[in-house]
């Protein structure tokens, strides 16, 4: 991704507790482009409402109060958290080892030369956007999905289960007719055009069964 | 160390000696002293006629028998007094290098702390580096951001230096040098150097430093010495306690006209009772790879000072070390 294409409004932003290694590195995201904001330490960072806002953190792990770690703990239990890249001069391998398993983008040792640290900021800002993207594809799903009726929503975990008109027609006590009709509507309102996209929709919306099917 | 104190001590003191012309002063001027007079007495001798040198031939006799004594106690003396001279040398030696050692194995401790401090400003230079290079490939460079990018790499190259000539100042091995020093220099380069270990460690940090604490008399790098001895052993008695609670305070005042006074507070498990008067002995101690030198190095240190140390308990959790050094004339 290009990061100067990167969408209005997302932020790198930078935690770190040491002012001339945190100011360093916003100078080098801000000269590259992209816009940086830096926190002294977790505290600010989260009382900033920043964690809610679109791009990804440069984190600190050794750091007064809670540390990065404890940071990234704390916004993995968030769902729309921008994506998190450690940044440490004292990381040992069970520290990285537990930074990876929470959820790290990366993890990056000081000295951090300005191309890697761009290379990995740029690949955290595309994982932000996709995974946001997801989230909102998964919220229209959701509301498509509640605008069903209870016979549509019926009919279309039939559907995916793999269930034909008749067998659903003798399962709903209705006739073929009226589950073609159902079908239409509910294909119409998932914005589905085939049986795979429903498919995959009702795997989005976690649907029970569908695994088998799939 | 504190043996320097018994060169004062009059040599009759200490051999009982009656020849109590013979200060135990080695200046060669004492002796002159002694002997010159004699000799003058042996001149005076030979300008007595012969005749009065029968009546008092056994006077001179006695006399040199006297003066050739004198001579062989004193060499004696002299002797003793070099070899004893040597011995407290030997002695000054050993310990210097015992506290040398013991510095050593201190900052070993505390690599990792050391290398991430020095690591630090490094790093920040190198990202301002990266940053000013890439302002510079601007159409038009911004150049007074670029000019504090530079004032910025020059404090951290300052910051860099400062840490490693501290460190090689620790690491040398030096003979105790008192100077006029501020101990709250001490203390907050003391921090400087344990400050990462404390915050990986979950520990924070407070100082209540008095800015108007006299000047102290010490060595600025046993005094040092002494410091991360405590701050270590601070921070070691707080890894049992929830992390929240963990936190180490480091006070100066004037301890009363003559001293000041450094207190390292902890909100560890305390000292028990009955490790009070053991806790500063030679290999004592309650950690588990501890070699037990540390504390009883840090004694030595604050009693050549002139100054004391000692241990209190917390009244509802931790303990506090202090020591006091005497302020400067």
């Amino acid at each position: 991704m290009d990061i100067r294409t990167a969408p209005e409004g997302y932020r790198v932003h930078v935690v770190d507790d040491d002012d001339s290694f945190r100011t360093g590195l916003t100078r080098v995201l801000n000269a590259s482009g992209l816009k940086a904001v830096g926190y002294r330490c977790a505290g600010e960072f989260l009382l900033s409402d920043a964690a809610a806002t679109p791009g990804c953190v440069v984190l600190d792990v050794c750091m007064p109060g809670p540390s990065g770690v404890e940071l990234l703990d704390a916004l993995a239990t968030r769902e729309s958290a921008p994506p998190v890249i450690f940044v440490t001069g004292c990381g040992d391998v069970a520290t990285s080892v537990h930074a990876m398993k929470a959820g790290a983008v990366d993890f990056l040792t000081k000295p951090v030369r300005a191309e890697t640290l761009l290379n990995s900021v740029r690949h955290a800002i595309t994982i932000d956007i996709e995974r946001r993207a997801a989230q909102r594809e998964n919220r229209e799903l959701r509301a498509r999905y509640a605008s069903l009726t209870e016979r549509e929503q019926a009919v279309f975990i039939g559907v995916v289960r793999g269930a034909l008109n008749k067998q659903l027609a003798v399962e709903l006590d209705t006739c073929e007719r009226t589950i073609k009709t159902h079908r239409a509507r509910m294909m119409t309102k998932l914005h589905a055009t085939s049986l795979a996209e429903l498919v995959r929709a009702a795997k989005l919306l976690g649907i029970a069964d569908v695994e088998e099917v799939v | 160390m504190i043996t320097c104190s018994s060169n004062r001590t009059p040599a009759t003191q200490r051999h009982g000696s009656p020849c109590c012309l013979v200060n135990g002063d080695r200046k060669p001027s004492a002796t002159l002293a002694i002997v010159v007079p004699c000799l003058l007495l042996i001149g005076d001798a030979e300008a007595i006629t012969i005749e009065r040198l029968v009546q008092h031939g056994g006077l001179q006799i006695g006399i040199v028998a006297l003066l050739v004594l004198q001579t062989v106690l004193i060499v004696v003396l002299m002797v003793q007094n070099h070899r004893q001279r040597r011995a407290q040398d030997e002695a000054r030696r050993q310990q210097s290098e015992v506290t040398h050692a013991a510095r050593l194995v201190l900052v070993g401790e505390m690599t990792a702390s050391i290398a991430h401090e020095v690591s630090q400003p490094l790093s920040a230079i190198l990202s301002n580096a990266d940053a000013a290079e890439m302002l510079l490939c601007a159409e038009t460079p911004p150049l007074g951001e670029i000019r504090q990018i530079l004032e910025d790499i020059r404090r951290d190259d300052l910051r860099a230096n400062e840490i490693v000539r501290n460190l090689r100042r620790l690491l040398s091995k030096r003979e105790l040098r008192l100077e006029s020093i501020d101990l709250n220099e001490i203390v907050r380069t003391s921090l400087t150097l344990a400050g990462t270990d404390a915050t990986r460690r979950g520990i924070v940090l407070r100082t209540s430093l008095d800015s108007s604490l006299p000047r102290a008399c010490g060595d600025p790098v046993h005094l040092q010495q002494v410091m991360l001895n405590l701050i270590i052993n601070a921070m070691d008695a707080m890894m049992d306690v929830p992390v929240d609670e963990r936190e180490l305070e480091i006070a100066t005042r004037l301890h009363d006209g003559k001293s000041v006074e450094v207190a390292v507070i902890d909100t560890g498990g305390g000292v028990s009772t009955d490790m009070v008067p053991k806790l500063f002995d030679s290999f004592y101690s309650t950690k588990r790879d501890g070699m037990g030198l540390g504390l009883s190095i840090a004694r030595a240190i604050v009693q050549t000072h002139g100054g004391t140390i000692w241990v209190e308990n917390r009244s509802h959790r931790g303990a506090v070390f202090k020591f006091t050094v005497p302020v400067a004339a």
